[in-house]
């Protein structure tokens, strides 16, 4: 068993070294990058020659050390020379980019992950000190890099997604599978292919219309209870705000995360995510329904929901662990939609922000961390496999 | 007045029966093939009952908040399409009739699932194909005001917030959307000049209907680019489908059947590239790698897969009677290649070839020449920035169909007739590609139907996240991320579009669904 | 920086003591105030109120140039025969929390700044020099005014009294003359450099610790205009480079919380501790929280519509009817603000004027303003000189799309069905929007145009080197600017690449023209150069709007975006 999770581990690292190394080619090695960032950092209509010259001294050289090469100029005659900070490129040395991905790597293990462009701050909570484009050093003051934050507040969505998500998805697939080929199972399989064709940035636009701020479903509701007798009764006249109670966009750095605003982000998730796991886990359900032990169990007169529960359940469970497992890649495309869309601002909404501006450090590290989580659930698939199946042994 | 009311009465009429019709459909899906027996049987199912009453519950909700002019433009919907429906029709019904010599096709007629998974799919299919013969506007032509065709926002009042309405009885909401329909019928009447019969209409110049469902923030009919719209998903989903299970099957039979070495680097990429979540592998490729050459060099290394596959057939076949593989070559090689060229790197250079046709052809009209030369310069070329989406949306999915024809693989290959194969000295490309491929196709067409379907919702993610497809690009994600402004204002701009992407995975989840099913029995 | 100095030459001849003794009687004895440090009225001002009382230039035109010599707004006001506007403070009560929606970007250093919503947040902490209202005259903030010499190249700064830092330190001329020399240091990006072009860091000179002395190398009379522009904001030397990390600031408000793209919090200081509650009054709200929903406007709206919103930053035009109907109050302002079509003259086809000028044919400037701007605005006549200003000559004549002449034209140059690029800002907002509906107009003259929608992040990068493409102006006070800034043969923002002498010569004279009518006559030979060359495509002039939840008293939008709260208060 230690072995084998071993090696897993030890591929797991190599997964991880290589799909780093090549991250890091398509994002480091980008001219337009370059461009973008300069752009961003000196603002929308500086003239191009301004921005070649940042362009050229900021980013990826080397300057070698006591060569002069951070000259401070202080009052130079040629006008085309900026006052302070500048680096003469003549005396800079460009790295290549195998040096920068050394350097890159050397520092993501030690945990400085760079700053983001985009935030202004470290990509990962690091306490050291930071220089920026004019050349200022300056203590980190914020020592809650952009990813530890961002993936808090996912971390919370996921959470309630995948609690939802999964519950709902094996009682359904279990409810399902026990009777193949019932009224149950076929009504119960249709609504899991259902689900599984409604993707999230279409739940999201749909709940948002349905049921967020002004919606259409409380304003027919407010159209049915005013023409209902009941109406002035038991409402009274203003009693029915025809306003949903639900948000369409969260707020979490002022409200946190409360039943408002959560509901419906995790709504779009879930409806896009459970079909599969039901589907998965009747599949597995109902085979084990077929299978001889449990033919055997209900020969012998065992109670159907003693049959159902003991012996069935377990090994059907197996199948769907994996599966679920499985599933947090698509998990984290569907969270990055849905952040998008209602506003969240965590993970997924932070990878959008940094992509759209090639904030490269920024891309390499949601790339990299979004990996490992992968990798990781990949990892506790496999040694939850080995340890739930009693039929495979590994030395 | 009368002919206003008549158009009201039928409006009203045709909108509870499309619904009635939608619900009816819901019934038959909800219960399975038998509504009444499902009601009939004794414990009755607590499940099912609640699934119906939520179910009708929701579609009364939905009509009692939708304007009469939904239901107008329904009917003007299901009027505009019907040639598509006629096709379709008339493809079922024979497909119906010969469904017992028709194989496995034939097969998903005997479950009525299949066959509404299957409508769905053809629909699509044939409204994309047929698009240009409806009374459509094009997928960019703008509707501009001074040439008297519509004014922008037929819908504009078509609002549906609950401000909107506030201070209004339920009897003043209808009795304002009844004016509304009204407002809708007046213009239709100006559009149809001359009131010509509604028959006629097919290959008619300039009689074209009213923006159905209004027209976008561009001034382009929504509805034709819902339709048009399909021109683009389709290709794009069932090609970049196609391309990645040849990547698949080529790898994976190789990696399956081979095994070693090969099998284990392919396999590790494989999950080196599985462990990207999808989106993050999107902003790899499409926004920051636009650029650079990246989908260039992508595109190169999977568009070589179809071409090795050809090749390998061809040599699986041919290997003894070398004259006929020379002779299919000759003829094969240069036209792949050029098409394989054009599409990674854009080579050969048609733009002095589109002048010198421009110049022969264009007859010295100016505009036609610069028209021609545009056409032979962009001759069989995917557009640059579809071709990065395309090689995105592939390369992400080739991997997955990998996983599967490997496993597939690993199962049969040692199996009787592959065993049989090798001991007639069959050369092994034969064995992989005419012994081992056919023998695994039930599952692969199944994924392959989950995958376009899969393909089509990655898309839209493209689309709606703005990520790489075209900024005045049809496609369905594209207009739900325009429409999403005006998402209180206008719903419709948003939400239909919303509802094609359904309804198409849907038919092509439930059309697998019962290919699984039906291959299951054999 | 063509502009100023352009501006400057112009105000050397404003200076005519005639006219000025002419109309000095219309000046009675019962001014309020005339000027902020109580001394003579700068003299071109006289003449510029009679032509704005008898509506030869426009009222605005005046207030902004009157102020910006020093002259009191009330006094201004009364000059051309309005009241200072009244505020109803009936509702008002203090405390409470203003939530407002807001893109926010990073705040390190003021004169870095490049958009106007670091200004926002930045402005309640630490405060400019001088405020731009919006009644569009100039009032001293952190001066207590300032007195310009005859020919505007000498002013004089007084500093107000009694004001105190956060950290306790009182304000002197050191800090501010410190601030001055660093707005005129050529360091990257910092764009006050620009506002103040003709400032030089000898030029500062200290008086005593109330006064600075501003002597310029040339005469300039838009250099108090320039400090009162978002980034011309004063902080404290030990602020060490980074405003938010270390938020010294004479402002009401001290920033509590701030985070890029997340948003910020701003605090009222505790009771007592802000020298304007003398000066200004006490602010009444107790918090401001910026937020910060992204560029798109659905999360905005739904912010909204869940009562976490009061305010935004600005509505979109496509959204502000919905705006209204969701019951929130609108706040407009007609600016110079618009948006230009122009090819790079420097690229085949769009060296051929008659091809441009095709292009300008084939466009319905009407149609563009309803589909792009959803008719919000005024039809603009491919000039980029409007009735906002003074100098605007009416040609008459107004672009009117013509498709046959303009497939006419093209088919005579050879260049029917022409393949041109063209590229747009694509976020979703009126530059799409229009340029979609430009497209296609282009596209029914036969044209063939491929459209190159690009991101923000990756538009600006060459923004003055793309072959067709529709950019944003800012409006600015004068007509003769804007025509310096961007289509003077070789400067830094003529992205049409437009090199004509001719014009050059014309716009020199215009620029040394201060009689507006008379500048008018050479403006209208401008406009007309500026159509026949068709330089650029200008479809409309459009308004600028904001909304506000009905818990909001007292706000009035600004015509640069800008964010002032001493006078809103929360219900």
């Amino acid at each position: 068993m230690l072995t084998f999770a071993i090696r897993k581990l030890i591929i797991l690292l190599l997964t991880l070294l290589v799909v780093s190394a090549v991250v890091f080619v398509i994002v480091g090695g980008n001219a337009r990058a370059l461009r973008t960032i300069a752009v961003l950092e000196l603002g929308p209509r500086t003239p191009q020659t301004e921005q070649d010259r940042f362009i050229q001294r900021t980013i990826f050289h080397q300057c070698e050390p006591g060569t002069g090469a951070e000259v401070v100029i202080e009052a130079p005659d040629d006008p085309n020379h900026p006052k302070g900070f500048f680096i003469d490129p003549e005396k800079c040395r460009q790295l290549s980019l195998a040096e920068r991905y050394g350097t890159w790597l050397f520092g993501f293990l030690r945990g400085d992950w760079g700053e983001s462009i985009v935030f202004k701050k470290h990509v990962a909570g690091y306490r050291g000190v930071l220089v920026d484009s004019q050349g200022n050093e300056r203590p980190n003051a914020d020592p809650w890099g952009v990813i530890n934050e961002r993936l808090a507040n996912t971390g919370m969505l996921a959470l309630w997604v995948f609690g939802i998500m999964v519950s709902l998805g094996l009682c359904v697939g279990i409810l399902a599978g026990m009777n193949e080929g019932s009224v149950r199972d076929r009504t119960l399989s249709v609504v899991a292919i259902g689900s599984t064709s409604m993707p999230e940035y279409v739940m999201g636009i749909l709940l948002v219309v349905l049921l967020a701020g002004n919606s259409m479903v409380f304003a027919a509701l407010g159209n049915v209870i005013d023409v209902l007798p009941i109406a002035d009764t038991f409402l009274g006249a203003d009693k029915w705000a025809r306003k949903s109670p639900l948000q369409g966009s969260a707020n979490l750095d002022k409200d946190g995360i409360t039943f408002a605003n959560t509901v419906l982000p995790v709504s779009a998730v879930i409806i896009y995510g459970f079909g599969y796991i039901a589907r998965m886990t009747r599949a597995s359900m109902a085979e084990a329904m077929g299978s001889q032990y449990v033919r055997t169990a209900v020969l012998k007169g065992v109670p159907r929901h003693q049959v159902v529960l003991k012996h069935a359940l377990r090994n059907a469970l197996i199948a769907p662990f994996t599966v679920i497992m499985l599933q947090f890649p698509y998990l984290l495309s569907g969270l990055v939609v849905v952040e998008v869309i209602f506003s969240w601002k965590g993970f997924g909404w932070a990878l959008n922000a940094g992509a759209s501006n090639m904030d490269y450090n920024l891309i390499l590290a949601c790339s990299v961390v979004s990996v490992i989580v992968v990798l990781l659930t990949q990892f506790i698939s496999d040694v939850g496999y080995v340890l739930l199946n009693p039929r495979i042994r590994v030395a | 007045m009368l002919a206003n009311l008549a158009i009201l009465g039928g409006t009203i009429a045709s909108f509870w029966t499309v619904w009635a019709t939608l619900l009816g459909f819901a019934l038959l899906l909800s219960a399975g093939s038998n509504v009444i027996n499902a009601l009939k049987r004794p414990p009755f199912n607590t499940l099912t009952s609640l699934a119906l009453i939520l179910g009708t519950a929701g579609m009364v909700f939905v009509a009692l908040f939708s304007s009469p002019k939904m239901g107008l433009a329904t009917v003007w919907a299901l009027y505009v399409l019907w040639p598509v429906f006629a096709v379709l029709a008339g493809v079922m019904i024979v497909s119906r009739l010969f469904k017992a010599r028709l194989g496995l096709y034939g097969r998903i007629f005997d479950s009525p699932i299949g066959m509404v998974g299957l409508a769905i799919c053809f629909f699509w299919i044939i409204a994309a194909l047929m698009a240009d013969l409806l009374p459509l506007y094009g997928p960019l032509e703008a509707l501009s005001k001074n040439n008297g065709t519509i004014v922008q926002g037929v819908t504009r009042k078509f609002k549906l917030g609950a401000e909107a309405l506030n201070g209004l009885s339920y009897a003043d909401y209808v009795r304002l959307s009844l004016a509304d329909a009204a407002e809708y019928g007046k213009l239709y009447k100006s559009n149809i000049r001359g009131g010509a019969p509604l028959v006629s209409w097919v290959g008619d110049e300039g009689e074209k209907l009213p923006a159905i469902l209004g027209t976008d923030k561009a001034n382009r009919d929504i509805f034709s680019r819902l339709i048009y719209g399909a021109r683009t998903v389709l290709p794009l989903s069932i090609g970049a489908t196609l391309v990645s299970f040849t990547v698949g099957i080529t790898l994976g039979l190789l990696a399956g059947y081979r095994g070693g070495w090969f099998d284990q680097v392919i396999t590790f990429a494989a999950n080196a590239i599985l462990a990207f979540p999808v989106i993050v592998l999107f902003y790899l490729i499409v926004l920051v790698g636009k650029d650079g050459n990246l989908s260039r060099i992508l595109a190169t290394a999977i568009f070589a897969f179809p071409l090795l596959l050809v090749l390998a057939g061809l040599w699986g076949l041919y290997s003894v009677k070398m004259g006929r593989l020379i002779a299919i070559l000759v003829v094969f090689l240069p036209i792949a290649l050029f098409l394989y060229l054009r599409n990674t790197w854009g080579l050969p250079d048609l733009s002095g070839v589109g002048a010198w046709v421009a110049a022969i052809f264009g007859g010295g009209n100016a505009q036609r020449e610069a028209d021609i030369a545009i056409a032979v310069t962009n001759f069989a070329q995917m557009e640059p920035r579809m071709l990065n989406v395309f090689v995105a949306v592939a390369f992400s999915s080739a991997p997955g169909a990998f996983r599967l024809v490997r496993g597939l693989t690993l199962d049969v290959k040692d199996r009787d007739y592959v065993a049989a194969a090798q001991t007639r000295g069959e050369n092994q490309f034969y064995i992989m590609i005419f012994e081992i491929l056919p023998n695994v196709r039930g599952p692969l067409m199944v994924d392959a139907a989950l995958r376009i379907g899969y393909t089509a919702i990655l898309l839209g993610t493209l689309g709606f996240l703005a990520l790489g497809l075209p900024q005045e690009s049809a496609d369905w994600g594209s207009m739900i991320a325009h429409g999403r402004g005006q998402l209180r204002f206008e719903p419709q701009m948003a939400v239909i579009p919303a509802l094609c992407i359904v309804s198409l995975v849907l038919g092509l989840n439930l059309l697998a669904d019962t290919l699984r099913e039906q291959s299951l029995k054999d | 920086m063509a502009v100023i100095r352009g501006e400057a030459h112009k105000s050397c001849t404003l200076l005519d003591s005639k006219i000025m003794q002419k109309t000095s009687v219309i000046l009675g004895g019962n001014m309020p105030e005339k000027t902020w440090l109580g001394g003579e009225m700068h003299k071109s001002v006289l003449k510029m109120a009679e032509d704005a009382r008898e509506g030869r230039t426009s009222r605005r035109e005046f207030l902004a140039t009157a102020t910006a010599l020093g002259v009191t707004s009330a006094a201004a006001l009364a000059m051309i025969g309005a009241a200072p506007a009244a505020l109803a403070d009936g509702h008002k009560k203090m405390g409470g929390t203003l939530n407002v929606s807001m893109i926010i970007k990073d705040i390190r250093d003021p004169r870095l700044f490049d958009w106007s919503e670091m200004g926002n947040v930045a402005r309640h902490v630490v405060e400019p020099l001088v405020r731009w209202n919006t009644d569009f005259t100039f009032s001293p903030r952190l001066l207590a005014g300032w007195e310009a010499n005859e020919d505007a190249s000498v002013y004089t700064l007084k500093l107000r009294d009694g004001v105190k830092w956060s950290n306790g330190d009182t304000l002197t001329a050191e800090h501010i003359a410190w601030n001055l020399r660093r707005w005129t240091e050529e360091t990257e990006g910092n764009s006050m450099r620009a506002r103040v072009g003709t400032l030089n860091a000898d030029g500062v000179e200290i008086v005593d610790a109330m006064t600075i002395r501003l002597n310029l190398s040339q005469p300039d009379i838009t250099i108090i205009p320039g400090m009162s522009d978002y980034p011309a904001l004063i902080v404290h030397p030990d602020f060490g480079g980074d405003l938010k990390a270390n938020p010294i600031g004479t402002g009401p408000y001290s920033l509590e919380e701030f985070e890029v793209e997340v948003g910020a919090r701003l605090v009222k200081r505790p009771a007592g501790s802000w020298y304007g509650d003398a000066v200004w009054g006490e602010v009444y709200l107790d918090e401001i929280v910026y937020t910060d929903y992204g560029n798109d406007p659905a999360p905005e709206i739904a912010a909204y519509e869940a009562g976490e919103v009061d305010l935004n930053f600005q509505t979109a035009a496509s959204q502000v009817e919905l705006m209204d109907d969701l019951g929130f109050g609108r706040n407009e302002v007609a600016t110079g603000a618009t948006i230009i079509a122009r090819g790079n003259q420097d690229i085949a086809p769009f060296d051929n004027a008659n091809f441009r000028r095709a292009l300008a044919l084939a466009v319905s400037n009407e149609d563009m303003l309803e589909l792009g701007q959803a008719g919000l605005g005024a039809v603009a006549e491919n000039h980029h000189v409007g009735p906002m200003h003074e100098e605007y000559a009416d040609l008459g004549e107004k672009p009117m799309r013509n498709v046959e002449a303009a497939k006419a034209l093209l088919e005579s140059e050879g260049l029917s069905g022409a393949e041109i690029t063209y590229s747009y800002l694509a976020g979703g907002d009126y530059r799409e929007d229009t340029s979609v509906a430009m497209i296609n107009q282009f596209r029914e003259a036969g044209l063939n145009v491929i459209a190159d929608g690009r991101p923000s992040s990756d538009f600006w990068g060459n923004w003055i080197n793309y072959p067709f493409s529709t950019t944003n102006w800012n409006g600015r006070p004068l007509g003769v600017q804007i025509l310096n800034l961007a289509y003077r043969s070789g400067v830094d923002w003529n992205e049409s690449h437009y090199n004509n002498p001719m014009f050059d010569q014309t716009l020199d004279m215009a620029n040394g023209l201060a009689d507006p009518d008379a500048r008018r006559e050479v403006m209208a030979k401008l406009e007309k150069m500026m159509q026949d060359d068709g330089v650029i495509i200008q479809p409309y002039w459009r308004g600028i709007f904001s909304h506000a939840s009905d818990r909001v008293v007292g706000y009035q939008m600004h015509q640069s975006f800008e964010h002032h709260y001493e006078t809103v208060s929360v219900a």
